[in-house]
């Protein structure tokens, strides 16, 4: 199986890259491929330009930079996002990524009128989330999980139709403990170990 | 007043980064005994104006999440009370010249009244 682990945390001493280790190491100990993208540390634009919004239901986008996201894109089989949720969602650099590198000729094709988007992206058979969030369960869910929703409905509506899926969440960060946080990474691993 | 279109079912990423790098402990929220409390009492209305590539249904498929971070998420950060309103032109890809005035009419009737 071959996974793209797709990481965005500004800091790197974060709880995150913590994760973002446990995952790769869980990955690799299964005789996975992995490959890691880590958008803070490439420094990735997630703001889309003029130009590429007005060509972007026509064709590709024809930025240098995005060459090897789309490369990650079509290699993936599996996907698992790393990121802390701000605001219920996702960070501006990971929506942005999504927004720029799942484009059209990419991750789907547009109709040419009514009809059905076709998806590029039916080799991805495993998409995993895994995130902290400041705020409460029951909150979270009254905000409607946005993150979670636009990954595990949005974009997994353009994978693998039997496509795999998990959600794992450490609630309450702020007063997170030790002891939480090691439960957490420890869940982690065995979910990676079975997905 | 937020004017966004909706990409992949959220705002698109410079508008999340001002939430993200505007939206502070001291600024839109403080902290009191370790639980968040909005600030921004200053506002007393809020109107959103977005389009959506897709349907109306596909976006409730996808729980619509701009829509339910405007009124659950931001309207519990202003004014307690303070009317919200959400104007979506939804299945822009399909848009036309009647469907686009349709709704610039429909905006405009509704700050007129904002």
């Amino acid at each position: 199986m071959r996974a793209l682990v797709v990481y965005c945390h500004p800091v790197p001493e974060s709880f995150c890259a913590a994760i973002r280790d446990s995952a790769v190491d869980v990955l690799k100990a299964r005789g996975w491929q992995v490959r890691l993208l880590d958008l803070y540390a490439e420094k990735f634009d997630p703001v889309m330009s003029c130009e590429e919004r007005r060509s972007y239901n026509e064709q590709a986008p024809r930025d240098p930079a995005l060459q090897p996201h789309f490369e990650l894109l079509g290699w993936a089989e599996a996907i698992v996002f790393v990121y802390p949720t701000w605001w219920y969602g996702l960070p501006a650099m990971l929506k942005g990524w999504l927004d720029r590198v799942w484009a059209t000729d990419i991750a789907f094709k547009l109709p040419a009128g009514k009809g059905k988007i076709q998806s590029l992206m039916t080799h991805v058979t495993k998409v995993g989330v895994i995130t902290t969030c400041g705020a409460p369960t029951w909150w979270s869910v009254v905000v409607g999980q946005p993150g979670r929703k636009t990954l595990l409905r949005g974009m997994r509506a353009l994978c693998a139709r039997r496509c795999r899926t998990f959600f794992l969440a450490h609630y309450l960060m702020d007063t997170s403990t030790p002891t939480s946080r090691a439960a957490f990474l420890a869940k982690v691993r065995v979910k990676l170990e079975r997905f | 007043m937020l004017s966004f279109p909706v990409w992949n079912y959220g705002y698109p990423a410079i508008l999340k980064g001002f939430f993200d790098r505007v939206f502070l402990p001291g600024v839109s929220f403080k902290l009191v005994d370790g639980k968040v409390r909005p600030t921004l009492q200053n506002i007393h209305k809020l109107a959103a104006v977005t389009t959506y590539g897709g349907s109306r249904f596909r976006a409730m498929l996808m729980s619509d999440p701009p829509r339910r971070l405007v009124k659950r998420l931001l309207r519990a950060t202003i004014k307690p009370g303070a009317p919200v309103s959400y104007l979506a032109h939804y299945s822009m890809n399909l848009s036309t010249d009647e469907t686009r005035s349709r709704f610039i009419a429909r905006v405009a009737a509704n700050m007129d009244a904002f």
